[in-house]
């Protein structure tokens, strides 16, 4: 293990970090397999920061994510470490407090509009529920407000659509409402769990630019999750790349992009096709490990071009390669 | 240019929409609408498009997974069915076509019968086209080493027991054990990861090389597209929008719609971020198409003949590039039905 977790993050900035992770570990446990999903994830996000977690499935992008948010099942999940959203540990909420604090603080918008919003009620009662619920205020005061989020979220005839049932909108309207919904208690932290994922290339750009305005115009912080170097590109400042549970390279999506520092980043950039017509592609060879049984040292040493014998012994500490930008690869360490 | 392997002429199919209490129908969505291309032998011809476009029906099509409304397809020279057509003077059965055209899917899991061990999945061809069950068996080894599977530990493993890259290898050695000539391939890395997607494509590479086959190439992903084909097809809303060469095609897009496509593509320079979403709102319903030109609704340059005039996909230089659209200019400077 790294000496000190603390010591490995970034100096701390001006204004206290509005989500501060440190070690965070899930394990899913059933009485034959324990999975391994998050081993020892720390980070800062700051107020009007965008972060991206780009990773491949099974990297425990998704489980990250939902640990922030208390959204995993607490029979089967175990969480440790230290998880503080705007000031307040949530591992230790729960109930109402906890109920209390989702949606005011933090919201989620998923990759599925169709499963994330409830399909007997109309996109209109939906918001308006939530304000309510959460402000105390009158049902007429709620129906103005979800009358503005929709107009916010560029959705035309916005006074129509809040008598619309989610199965009468088309993909890309339904994910408009969900953020529209998300967005109901003004949340100082978004997160997003591949949003884009299941859209068209020409309604995914869509998607993206009215998030990254909305985030703009309303400074909140958001936690992109994603597999597409693209999407992840067009939205994120800072990106961290996620392998077998870990964040194995941190850093601004523009270093990251340019000069990877860990193997792994280099061989998923080089997956991403860009490379010209009829040359292989550096593909990584083999698959992701089992997270039931991990290696001991580097997760990624078996399928690493460039392991040694020091990679299997531990997992490499967090390198500096500049101030802001971290490599988990023994290589960056000399 | 290499001969032409497959010839498709005014492919057409409409799906009714049945409905109501007594199951009247409803309306009929135009899935495949009057569409014509060929595919030469031992080229990739890429088709790209978004949901809704047609591209996998076109290809259920082609090995009459689906049967079509209308429209001829020959394959080699042969009209597919029983009925020849005044140039193909032969034809060529059910059996004998999926012989040598074969398909990979998108979902490598439900593509498998769970019950049946890679071995057998592969076997199984061969073996009900005639194959004596041994030489059936030693063919499905000699696959598995072709796709990169190690007979030893895979041959008699159980889908439920493979990783998703490795079904979909299963699936690649499967569409290959009739030794077909050409293989569609319907979002066939989709679903798969980045890396393994990566592996699969340099493997297809790879075994249309040493097989001599043909790829039809179904896809979203417009860099993967890109990265395979030699030529590539643009469908929008069951029809065919602009086909030509791959770098042509990417470089110079000349139907609005492409261009559209291939400028809604995210960027992958953190300093040039998409600034503008090149189209506004989802495409259209399928069911009720506009009429004309289908894209006109969300066209930034259609005029009144759009609406009018179905545009037809013509020539527009002599190197194969076609463009089915009003307002682009043809290489005389002439504007079409203007």
């Amino acid at each position: 293990m790294p000496p000190s977790v603390l010591e490995e993050t970034a100096p701390p900035a001006a204004t206290a970090p509005v989500v501060s992770v440190r070690d965070l570990r899930v394990t899913f446990a059933s009485r034959d397999r324990t999975v391994h999903a998050v081993n020892g994830v720390s980070f800062d996000l700051a107020a009007g920061e965008v972060l991206g977690i780009l990773g491949e499935s099974g990297s425990g992008k998704s489980v990250t994510l939902r640990a922030l948010i208390g959204l995993l099942p607490p029979a089967q999940a175990r969480i440790e470490g230290d998880v503080r959203i705007a000031g307040r540990d949530l591992t230790r909420l729960a109930g109402k407090p906890l109920a209390d604090f989702r949606g005011r603080t933090i919201a989620m918008i998923f990759q599925e509009p169709m499963t994330a919003l409830d399909p007997v009620y109309t996109i209109g009662a939906q918001i308006e529920e939530t304000i309510v619920r959460h402000e105390g205020v009158s049902h007429k005061a709620a129906r103005a407000r979800a009358l503005e989020l929709l107009d916010l979220v560029q959705i035309p005839s916005p006074a129509r659509r809040l008598a619309a049932y989610p199965h009468e909108m088309s993909g890309g309207m339904r994910q408009r409402a969900m953020i529209a919904l998300a967005l109901s208690c003004r949340p100082s932290i978004l997160l997003a769990d591949e949003p884009t994922t299941a859209l068209d290339v020409t309604v995914q750009i869509q998607i993206i630019l009215l998030l990254r305005r909305l985030q703009r115009d309303l400074g909140m912080a958001v936690i992109f999750v994603t597999h597409d170097v693209g999407v992840s590109v067009e939205i994120a400042d800072r990106l961290a790349v996620m392998y077998a549970g870990r964040f194995v390279e941190t850093g601004p999506t523009e270093a990251v992009i340019r000069q990877p520092r860990h193997p792994y980043t280099e061989g998923l950039l080089g997956s991403t096709v860009t490379t010209a017509r009829g040359q292989r592609l550096p593909a990584i060879p083999g698959a992701p490990p089992d997270l039931r049984a991990l290696p001991p040292g580097c997760a990624f040493a078996p399928r690493c071009r460039y392991a040694e014998e020091r990679c299997i012994a531990d997992v490499p500490p967090q390198h500096h390669v500049a101030p802001d930008h971290t490599t988990r690869c023994v290589l960056a360490g000399g | 240019m290499s001969p032409r392997l497959l010839t498709v002429r005014d492919l057409t199919k409409h799906f009714p929409l049945k409905g109501g209490l007594l199951g009247t129908s409803r309306g009929v969505v135009q899935a495949v609408d009057r569409v014509s291309f060929d595919v030469h032998e031992g080229e990739t011809l890429g088709i790209v498009g978004e949901s809704g476009c047609g591209k996998s029906t076109t290809a259920r099509l082609l090995v009459r997974l689906i049967e079509p409304d209308s429209g001829e397809v020959t394959f080699d020279g042969a009209t597919v069915g029983r009925r020849p057509s005044e140039n193909a003077h032969t034809t060529i059965g059910l059996r004998e076509l999926r012989r040598q055209v074969q398909m990979v899917f998108q979902d490598s899991y439900s593509s498998l019968n769970p019950r049946l061990s890679a071995a057998a999945s592969i076997a199984y061809g061969p073996f009900v086209h005639g194959m004596a069950r041994a030489a059936a068996r030693e063919r499905a080894h000699e696959l598995l080493q072709a796709v990169g599977l190690d007979p030893g530990p895979f041959a008699n493993r159980y889908p439920h027991e493979l990783s998703g890259g490795q079904r979909q290898r299963i699936n690649i050695a499967r569409a290959l054990a009739l030794e077909p000539r050409l293989v569609l391939l319907d979002e066939a890395v989709s679903a798969l990861d980045k890396s393994i997607g990566a592996q699969v494509l340099n493997l297809l590479a790879d075994l249309k090389e040493r097989f001599h086959l043909t790829y039809v190439f179904i896809s979203h992903d417009l860099n993967v597209v890109r990265h395979i084909s030699d030529r590539v097809m643009v469908m929008y809303l069951g029809k065919v929008v602009e086909i030509g060469d791959v770098e042509t095609l990417y470089r110079e897009p000349q139907h609005p719609y492409t261009r559209a496509l291939l400028s809604a593509m995210p960027s992958m320079d953190p300093s040039r971020r998409t600034l503008e979403a090149p189209l506004s709102g989802d495409p259209p319903n399928p069911i009720n198409p506009p009429s004309g030109c289908r894209f006109r609704t969300r066209c930034p340059i259609a005029g009144d003949v759009c609406a009018r005039e179905e545009p037809a996909l013509t020539a527009f230089d002599n190197a194969g590039h076609a463009v089915a659209c009003h307002k682009v200019l043809l290489p005389s400077g002439s504007r079409r039905a203007a």
